[in-house]
């Protein structure tokens, strides 16, 4: 580049551009009417083709840009709420356990409560039926000795009916007669 | 004149009949009547009924008071 530069300086330089440019049969205003519409080929290329594909590309770019983003947010999102998720999995989970230890503490105290109630239903029922055996027995005494009296009253009438003899009686009359003396 | 009824499970003796009626004429002022009767379901003794009173003194009845204690 330098030495390209230092040649174009040099005055070398002109005269062989003069002769090459007419070797081609192009002048100078050729040359600048073919410079003047690549610039405004370059500039209208600029702003038809190269501006609006910038454009579009930028929109596409912001578009990729905010589908990552809101990629990125739902993703977080789904995390989240997969955490929340576990969260309430776990806690439904102790609630759980919870709720069957409490099931299981009442079955139990219930069933210690119905055997308590039998306990105390056989413990009266073999009450009772040892006070109703006593009354029974008292009741089967009394008439045992009821029985056993009459028997002994009656054995009583039929001896002394045949050993009373007249001496016997005269005695029970002057025994009495004394007693009623008195009266 | 007052009756008083002797009942006895035997035919008493003149001497028993004697011995009542002088017992039971000191208790009444007036004359007195005695009527004799024998029931041998009365076992031994006497029951004199003197108006309203009742005086006991039967074998039978000893043992129905014996009888009534047992109870």
């Amino acid at each position: 580049m330098t030495a390209v530069l230092g040649l174009l300086k040099s005055n070398i330089a002109l005269p062989l551009c003069e002769n090459v440019l007419e070797s081609l049969g192009l002048g100078w205003w050729e040359i600048l009417f073919h410079t003047v519409n690549l610039i405004i080929l370059i500039v209208a290329l600029r702003f038809l083709l190269y501006k609006p594909i910038k454009r579009m590309t930028d929109k596409h770019k912001e578009k990729l840009n905010e589908v990552f983003e809101e990629n990125k947010r739902l993703e977080q999102e789904a995390v989240k709420m997969k955490d929340d998720y576990t969260k309430l999995m776990d806690d439904a989970k102790k609630e759980a356990v919870k709720i069957s230890l409490e099931a299981a503490q009442n079955a139990q105290k219930k069933s210690e409560e119905v055997i308590e109630e039998a306990n105390e239903q056989a413990r009266n029922i073999i009450e009772n039926a040892k006070r109703e055996t006593l009354v029974e027995k008292e009741r089967l005494k009394s008439d045992f000795k009821d029985a056993v009296g009459k028997l002994s009253v009656e054995i009583a009438e039929k001896v002394l009916e045949r050993e009373i003899n007249e001496s016997d009686n005269e005695d029970i009359i002057d025994k009495c007669l004394k007693q009623w003396e008195d009266k | 004149m007052s009756l008083i009824q002797v009942m006895s499970a035997q035919a008493l003796s003149e001497d028993s009949k004697r011995k009542i009626e002088t017992v039971f004429r000191k208790k009444h002022d007036e004359a007195v009547e005695f009527a004799y009767a024998v029931d041998g379901s009365l076992i031994g003794g006497i029951l004199v009924i003197d108006g309203e009173c009742y005086y006991d003194a039967t074998v039978k009845g000893q043992l129905a008071v014996i009888k009534r204690n047992l109870k």
